[in-house]
């Protein structure tokens, strides 16, 4: 469903990604690990049409992402959550949601969704009139989830989704995730820590210094050894 | 070896710069008009590189130079006509005037962000003229202004003797490339000192610059008086030379064809704002002939230049060499 | 004083304000959404001014009431199409906020000046919305300004409703508080952008269609009430809503009594020497919003 053929990016004269290939199948949950900094979040920016490659292409549902608006590549269903959640602050929680469902495609499931994403996530029901600058963090990133999921997304791109929550919170968060994957939407995330991503994940990739060096199913991934060494330590 | 060949490119260049305006006069005495349009390459010359100075070199998005370009005038102006004060003393006068109200105004303003600072200093210049037409003919008594028609009859300068007057230019001419190059020479060593090589370490690596103790606010604060001053001195000599100052030169156009003349040179680019003065003021008058269309045209070449030429004439060869690689590069990518 | 002229020259500081405020919000929600000022924009109330009058009273002489639907309406869309035309394309180059400034004041410079070319230097005059004063007892007041009051007061609460209940107008809010935010979500972001140029045009037209028929048709006429409405934004904060609303009535009020009091000319420069003391105490603006 989406395939990304080498890429390479530079932030100014930095190359931040070389010749990075990635592939997730329809219906798939891959996950990309590698230590902060080497380029994971700029790499799902790139996927997701916000920032644009020196050379290679990214191919969602076999039309190529490059020229597209942000409009269309959300309403062809490819959903952006981005690390820092770019909530809108001064609107409510509901309001949030409901900008969520503005493309063409989410507009008419509006309400359907909506009530999908308080399922997932009941406590943002109850916060519904709240204004999003006031929410806690964990509460922030599922107000994130949530508004990529009222786009009616086939494939959900995340950045960090438990980074800075509380234990049990990681364990709800990768639950929600998993529940939203078993509905058939392709999930494509960016962790730094391992533990429970790779337990959810078919593939797995580890990105370091804006390389790929380990790709492959997740349980051949402990005990391959560039996985350990790169993202165990070990 | 490199460099000084390259300071003695730079001094050469100034020498014959200085040697070609100092005998301009001899084929052009008779023709007044031109004379007057050299003075006024001359006299925007200063302003425009003073404006340099705290545009591009403090990166001061200050919008309201000319407020003390007029200040400098009316001061000098209301105080020759009024009081009898000798125009040098005015002029001395004038600068300190404007320097003390823009240090004044400088104080809460300086420590706003940019684009509020733009505003500000711009209501502050456009509505500067009001103010000069309420103190106008008839408003306040025993005093006036001028109004809009502006401040008449101001006095021409006495030097040892010797009073100018308009029906010879040349004198003028000499007096006013005499200022022109004190004041572009002090502007030169203001870039060259201390102060000057802050701004550019704070424009170039401003977290750096900060950690080693440099205190943006009070070098602000200090060129953006230093600027007003010489705006100021400038405004009261230019209210001499023409015997009368009006409300016209805190308007619109005049707003932009100064700026234009700092952008023309590159902001922030010595001594591009003094040559930009020149280029500029001699394509507004090629312009003249068309009326009304010439403010039209002016306006689109600042739409143009802002767009292609960001750092003035500095940048064409930049300009050029992206050009260039944007037709390398996309060869490249096909090889691919 | 009695409380007739107290009434009086309350109702016209109220009026006055609400105008300027047309002004200022056209600014503040250009700026909040696109993070562009539009120092053109007094060119945008001029040539509203100008278009009503040559379709009326100036050459065409239509009917005054089909004029000013339609003198919106180009004006809305020149906005729109100004911001892709001019704006837009310099979003792509390094340091485009300076750049953005210079240019619209070039537009401003050229707009300015095609007025002048077109319609010449003399004023001109617009119609009053309404012929003739309403009377009760010894308390009279022009009918053009019950007019002016009305409907500048209507037009705010439109575009309150507007910004709050729509979905676009959300939509527009949205972009405003998080551009990242909006594109993620699948906003038309460009087509925002424009459209908030639009409204602000639309709000010019408004203002110059009202205030024209006082002040008379000039081409530097925009500034006066621009320039006013930059203070308004500079003392109520860039973006704060509630701010510049409160500055812009009290701005105006202030105007308006000292007007009265002192006479002449001192609108505007009432507004600068207040802009300029406020500073001097409060260098945040009025409300610490800076």
């Amino acid at each position: 469903m989406l395939k990304v053929n080498n890429i390479n990016f530079f932030y100014g004269e930095v190359q931040v990604l070389t010749n990075v290939s990635l592939e997730v199948n329809e219906g798939g949950f891959v996950a990309i690990f590698g230590p902060n900094g080497h380029g994971k979040s700029t790499l799902l920016k790139v996927i997701c049409g916000l920032l644009r490659p020196v050379s290679g292409s990214v191919e969602y549902d076999g039309k190529t992402v490059g020229g597209l608006r942000t409009q269309d590549i959300v309403n062809a269903g490819l959903v952006y959550v981005p690390e820092d959640r770019h909530l809108f602050p001064e609107m409510t929680v509901l309001e949030n949601l409901k900008m969520g469902a503005y493309c063409k495609n989410a507009r008419a499931t509006e309400s359907e969704n909506l009530d999908y994403v308080f399922h997932l996530f009941p406590k943002l029901e109850r916060l519904s009139k709240q204004v999003a600058s006031s929410l806690s963090g964990g509460e922030g990133r599922m107000l994130a989830i949530g508004r990529g999921l009222m786009s009616n997304p086939r494939f959900l791109a995340i950045d960090e989704p438990s980074f800075g929550l509380a234990p049990n919170l990681r364990v709800d968060v990768f639950k929600a995730i998993n529940e939203i994957r078993e509905r058939g939407v392709s999930i494509l995330l960016v962790e730094q820590s391992t533990s429970i991503a790779s337990d959810y994940a078919d593939r797995v990739y580890v990105l370091e210094d804006g390389k790929v060096v380990f790709e492959g199913d997740s349980d051949q991934a402990l005990s391959s050894e560039v996985f350990r060494k790169v993202c165990l330590g070990i | 070896m490199v460099n000084t060949l390259k300071t003695m490119n730079k001094s050469l260049l100034a020498i014959g710069a200085v040697v070609v305006l100092s005998i301009l006069p001899i084929f052009f005495h008779s023709d007044s008009y031109v004379m007057n349009v050299l003075m006024l390459c001359l006299i925007w010359g200063v302003v425009a590189a003073s404006w340099d100075l705290i545009l591009g070199y403090a990166s001061v998005f200050s919008f309201g130079h000319l407020s003390f370009f007029a200040i400098g005038g009316y001061t000098s102006g209301l105080l020759g006509v009024y009081l009898g004060v000798p125009p040098w003393i005015g002029m001395l006068i004038g600068g300190i005037a404007a320097a003390f109200i823009g240090i004044l105004v400088g104080i809460p303003c300086l420590r706003l962000k940019g684009m509020y600072l733009a505003i500000v200093t711009f209501s502050i210049q456009f509505v500067l003229p009001t103010i000069i037409v309420m103190t106008g003919p008839g408003m306040i008594k025993s005093f006036n202004s001028g109004g809009t028609f502006g401040l008449q009859r101001i006095p021409p300068p006495v030097l040892f003797g010797y009073t100018f007057t308009k029906s010879e230019l040349v004198p003028w001419y000499y007096l006013t490339l005499v200022l022109f190059l004190v004041f572009v020479y002090a502007i030169y060593r203001i870039i060259r000192s201390p102060v000057g090589l802050a701004f550019i370490a704070l424009r170039d690596a401003e977290p750096l610059a900060k950690n080693l103790g440099i205190d943006e606010y009070r070098y602000k604060l200090l060129v953006f008086g230093i600027s007003s001053f010489i705006a100021g001195v400038m405004g009261a000599y230019y209210a001499h030379y023409f015997a009368m100052i009006s409300p016209a030169t805190l308007g619109l156009e005049v707003f932009l064809i100064v700026l234009l003349m700092v952008l023309f040179g590159g902001l922030g680019v010595f001594p591009g704002a003094a040559i930009g003065a020149f280029v500029v003021t001699l394509i507004n008058e090629a312009l003249r002939p068309l009326l009304e269309w010439r403010l039209v045209i002016l306006g689109a070449i600042v739409i143009f230049v802002m767009i292609f030429m960001p750092k003035g004439v500095a940048g064409i060869p930049e300009l050029l060499g992206q050009v260039y690689r944007r037709f390398l590069g996309t060869k490249e990518l096909r090889k691919n | 004083m009695n409380v007739e002229t107290l009434i009086n020259l309350l109702l016209a500081g109220i009026t006055l304000g609400a105008v300027y405020l047309l002004m200022a919000m056209g600014l503040t929600l250009v700026y909040g959404v696109t993070k562009v000022f539009n120092y053109a924009q007094g060119s945008f109330f001029s040539w509203g001014g100008y278009l009503a009058w040559y379709l009326s009273v100036g050459y065409l002489n239509w009917n005054y009431w089909i004029v000013i639907p339609i003198t919106v309406l180009a004006l809305f869309l020149f906005g729109m199409l100004f911001e892709k035309a001019i704006v837009l394309p310099l979003r792509r180059f390094p340091g485009w906020d300076f750049t953005v400034i210079i240019v619209t004041l070039g537009c401003a410079l050229v707009l300015d000046n095609l007025i002048l070319v077109t319609f010449g230097p003399l004023s001109k005059s617009t119609p009053h919305l309404a012929e003739g004063t309403f009377t009760f007892g010894e308390f009279a007041i022009a009918k053009h300004d019950v007019i002016m009051f009305v409907v500048a007061i209507a037009m705010l609460g439109l575009l309150g409703l507007f910004l709050s209940k729509t979905r676009i107008g959300m939509a527009l809010r949205a972009v405003s508080q998080d551009n990242m935010g909006a594109r993620i979500v699948g906003l038309p972001v460009n087509t925002l952008y424009s459209l908030s140029f639009g409204i602000a045009a639309i709000l010019s037209a408004v203002a110059a269609i009202l205030l024209a028929p006082r002040t008379l048709l000039y081409p530097l006429v925009g500034w006066t009430t621009i320039l006013k409405a930059f203070v308004v934004i500079v003392l109520g904060g860039l973006g704060n809503i509630k701010g510049t609303v409160i500055a812009s009535f009290a701005l105006s009020i202030v105007e308006i009594f000292a007007t009265y009091l002192i006479g002449g000319i001192w609108g505007l420069p009432i507004f600068l020497i207040l802009m300029v003391a406020i500073l001097v105490f409060k260098p945040k603006g009025l409300f610490g919003a800076w």
